[in-house]
């Protein structure tokens, strides 16, 4: 009987969280449309399904939290009262503390002590249209608890009547069928994501989705044992019952893929609220955009990239957006936008988070690198940002001096940066000193179906995960170039003057079997792992294949060389190598970090220092001015006769297309407007934007010059102007083009969102 | 134990084995082994049961005795105590016996310390005598080298 209990539990507190999460995104929803009944209406509906199934647990702080809010609910949905902050905030505390007690549920499977009379009373008092003193604690909304108010013991019992004659629903599902039209006319405001599919999908237990898809599997493959049948035995209608079993078993295949699949909302739910929280608790201004919340990925994989996301979201809130003051001071708009963004892409998920605050404190990182000794110090002053970022990768590595309960705690950039490539992802992040920081993660669509390349060890046929795959040669000791050599113990072959270490597959795994001798060909895959290149060799490669990879289950897990196991066509079983497993357990790793096999050792992601080219010009009053050379397409002299207008635009005809002509000086600040006769050829440096070109009209093209990447940033920021090179005793300026484009597209008035994301994309 | 129970009986070598009927999901011939690098030696590899990957344990390593297993010729008993799916790979498959509990005796002293432990007791038949092993701990314990270390060289599993 225990057990059963046990389960209801578990439902009941499924069922909680699944509602907590809705009335978090439907409070913040409300917050900018304080007016939408349906809202309320919804909220409300969701505390009731909670009180109702709080009492049949007889969860009496839940019941009674609740409650209370259901009050304030019912009041607000009869419009009696209006909505507003102060309500919003004592709403979410509640939702808050039902939130703490339903975690404690789950971990202890009781609920925990703790006295919530205040909150109640609030809003209780709320309910009733009075006012509450909010004491700080209130407003940041910590899940703290108001300090005083009167007592009244007395309106709880009121209250009750009050609100369950007019709605008396019972345990049902909180955003049931009959609502579910009503919602669909409403767009919400806040977000892209429909909040309005509150007609609850069943659930189904993951392991029962599993199973089918295991069953699904293996009617392909039974399929398959079919299919030979139908050509030897030449019965039409044995022929015909076959080719059906085969066309339902793909279909069956196709749709049993999909049910893994979830939206890729059903993580976001819960940045609203979480931007909101932290921001209130910051007093910063941010506003959250979400594209793309419909895109789909594999479920499991969700739950990796929530608490990643997360992360990357309460950094940019916390370290990227500055305080409204400072936006303002800096000509940004008080309001901080952060952006989020999925999409499909060659069959991976990318992922998005740019918000247009301060940037990485590239300051902060460089002492932080010279503090720890990571690198040498004589070069760490010169490096440049992009040198720099690599850092914030490293284990422990944080530049937030005091460690807030926001963010801070050394748990960083590399636990974001393992989890997702533990599930075969990648994350790049992108920051520009005072225009914001652009996080891109890679991910594919699900860990069950990924290609691997199979090949074969002393018989048995194994499969090496693509995105592990760089390339693979073929080493014949008769040609020289290929041969090997030793490097402190390791076998090394050259390949593209660089050396890379030898692993034998049969050796790693302890089969038994003579090493290859020198003369033998040998086929290598060229691996990547932990920054690590390495070869692996095997004795024969055979195809690449989409494998569904399984756990080798309990007892088998914890051999490091293995990742998986999956079923081949032919229904026997291969193991999956871990690659990441095979370079650890190996020793190379730490051989070759205790000695860098190249000079520009291959375990070190750093980029080296570089030059950059960049283009001198002349503005009117401006010299040594600078655009990098990697923005310029090409320079040409356009005659000013050809200039049209379109709109307020000057454009000219460009190869087939139409160019834009930028007036560089309106952006920079400094220059002068320039000045040109009817009969002159304009310099315009031709700058592409996502394949279009721009052409930029400056006074005189110079010189292209190479100098020192070292940037160092105007201080303050110049309108226009990124910072400055410096190149024996010039000083020259680079221009910002993101920033000029973005001022030049600013006044199109066209949708925000994609012009303020093309500022973090290069 | 039952008053009364039902066991499906197999062979290792020259014993004869039974488990409890309940304990056992089905009894498998075909299943194509393929072998895991680097995993005990209990563990003669891993087979695809209807799409579910499952370990197929090496009985007479499982019990240490000195004998060996016959490889693909084997027969899987699949038992599922735990929830956890096992393939106890046995040489060969007996009837099924009902036995009482009166001929129940504890396990001779005889047999290896190790594999005692798996064993539950042995029932004593007019013509032999029947090991009944425990099918919890065969499943559990897998990954721990019982003994592993001194038996490596006479390792029967490839």
């Amino acid at each position: 009987m225990e057990e059963s209990d046990d389960e209801i539990i578990v439902e009941f507190i499924l069922e909680a969280r699944e509602i907590l999460d809705l009335l978090d995104q439907s409070f913040v929803e409300l917050e900018v449309n304080p007016t939408n009944n349906k809202l309320i209406a919804n909220i409300f509906r969701g505390l009731h399904t909670l009180k109702g199934s709080s009492a049949v647990f007889a969860f009496k702080r839940l019941e009674r939290v609740a409650h209370a809010g259901e009050s304030l609910l019912s009041a607000l949905r009869e419009g009696s009262l209006q909505f507003d902050s102060i309500k919003a905030t004592t709403l979410l505390s509640a939702v808050d503390i039902i939130r703490d007690i339903v975690v404690n549920i789950d971990r202890h499977r009781i609920e925990p002590e703790g006295d919530d009379t205040v909150l109640v009373e609030n809003l209780l008092t709320l309910s009733r249209g009075l006012p509450i003193t909010l004491s700080q604690e209130i407003e940041k909304v910590s899940g703290e608890v108001i300090q005083e108010t009167t007592n009244t013991a007395s309106v709880i019992t009121n209250a009750t009547e009050s609100v369950q004659s007019p709605h008396p629903l019972t345990a049902e599902s909180p955003f049931d069928h009959s609502e579910h039209q009503d919602h669909e006319e409403r767009a919400g405001p806040a977000a892209g994501i429909k909040t309005s599919e509150l007609a609850a999908p069943i659930k189904v237990n993951l392991e029962v989705l599993d199973k089918l898809i295991n069953v699904t599997s293996e009617m392909v493959l039974a399929r398959n044992r079919l299919l030979p049948f139908a050509n030897i035995y030449s019965d039409p209608g044995f022929s015909a019952a076959v080719r059906n079993i085969d066309l339902l078993t793909q279909e069956l295949q196709g749709r049993m893929l999909t049910t893994r699949m979830e939206p890729i909302s059903q993580v976001w739910l819960k940045f609203p609220r979480l931007i909101r929280d932290i921001a209130n608790e910051l007093g910063k201004k941010v506003e959250l955009i979400q594209e793309g919340a419909e895109t789909e990925l594999d479920r499991t994989l969700l739950d990796t990239i929530r608490d990643p996301l997360i992360h990357i979201i309460r950094n940019s809130v916390d370290h990227g957006i500055e305080s409204p003051a400072v936006r303002l001071a800096q000509g940004k708009p008080e309001v901080g936008k952060v952006f989020l963004r999925a999409n499909h892409e060659n069959g991976m998920v990318v992922i998005e988070v740019a918000d247009d605050g301060a940037g990485i404190d590239f300051e902060a990182v460089r002492e932080k690198v010279i503090e720890k000794n990571l690198a040498d110090k004589s070069e760490v002053v010169s490096y440049t940002d992009s040198q720099l970022l690599p850092f914030i990768f490293l284990p422990g590595f944080s530049t937030k001096k005091v460690v807030t309960h926001l963010s801070g705690r050394g748990v960083g950039a590399d636990v974001v940066k393992t989890n997702i490539a533990n599930i075969g992802g990648s994350v790049d992040v992108e920051s520009h000193r005072g225009r914001g920081t652009h996080t891109r993660m890679k991910i594919p669509l699900t860990l069950a179906i990924m290609p691997a390349l199979f090949v074969r060890c002393q018989g048995e046929r194994y499969a090496i995960p693509q995105n592990n795959i760089v390339e693979m040669v073929n080493l014949d000791a008769k040609r020289s170039e290929y041969s090997l050599e030793d490097f402190y113990g390791v076998p090394v072959f050259r390949l593209r003057e660089k050396l890379v270490p030898l692993l034998f597959l049969s050796k790693q795994l302890e089969l038994d079997a003579a090493l290859p001798s020198a003369n033998d060909s040998l086929n290598v895959a060229v691996l990547q792992s932990h920054g690590v290149l390495f070869g692996l060799v095997v004795d024969e490669v055979l195809n690449i294949q989409e494998v569904v990879i399984k756990s080798m289950g309990r007892g088998l897990k914890s051999i490091p060389e293995f990742a998986g196991a999956t079923i081949l066509g032919d229904g026997r079983v291969a193991l999956i190598l871990h690659i990441d497993g095979i370079a650890t357990s190996s020793g190379l790793v730490a051989k070759l970090q205790a000695r860098a096999l190249n000079p520009e050792p291959l375990i070190d992601d750093r980029p080296p220092i570089k030059e950059i080219g960049i283009l001198l010009f002349n503005l009117p009053g401006l010299e040594n001015i600078a655009i990098e050379l990697s923005d310029v397409e090409r320079l040409e002299k356009i005659p000013v006769t050809s200039i049209q207008r379109s709109g307020d635009r000057d454009v000219v005809k460009y190869g087939d297309g139409i160019m834009p002509l930028i007036p560089l000086h309106q952006y920079i600040q400094g220059a002068q407007p320039i000045t040109y006769g009817e009969d002159k050829l304009l310099p315009v440096i031709v700058h592409y934007v996502k394949d279009k070109p721009i052409g930029l009209v400056v006074s005189q093209v110079q010189d292209i010059m190479h100098v020192s990447s070292v940037f160092h940033r105007s201080d303050p920021p110049q309108r226009g102007l990124n910072g400055c090179v410096i190149s024996g005793d010039r000083i020259i300026n680079i221009i910002d083009l993101q920033e000029i484009m973005m001022l030049y597209t600013l006044p199109e008035g066209a949708s925000t969102y994609p012009q303020t994301v093309d500022m973090v994309t290069p | 134990m039952k008053q009364s129970a039902e066991f499906i009986t197999f062979y290792l070598g020259d014993f004869f084995f039974g488990i409890v009927a309940t304990e056992v999901m089905e009894l498998n011939r075909d299943l194509k082994i393929t072998p895991v690098p680097k995993s005990p030696s209990t563990v003669r590899g891993i087979v695809n049961l209807r799409g579910e990957i499952v370990p197929a344990i090496n009985m007479h390593e499982r019990f240490k005795l000195n004998s060996s297993c016959k490889g693909d010729e084997s027969i899987s008993i699949i038992l599922k105590p735990d929830g956890m799916l096992i393939a106890a790979l046995v040489d060969d498959v007996g009837e099924i016996v009902q036995l009482h509990e009166d001929t129940f005796e504890p396990p001779p002293k005889n047999f290896p310390q190790v594999s005692r432990e798996l064993i539950l007791g042995v029932h004593k038949l007019p013509d032999k005598l029947l090991i009944i092993v425990d099918a919890t701990k065969i499943a559990t314990q897998l990954m721990q080298p019982l003994g592993l270390t001194q038996l490596t060289s006479q390792s029967s599993s490839t």
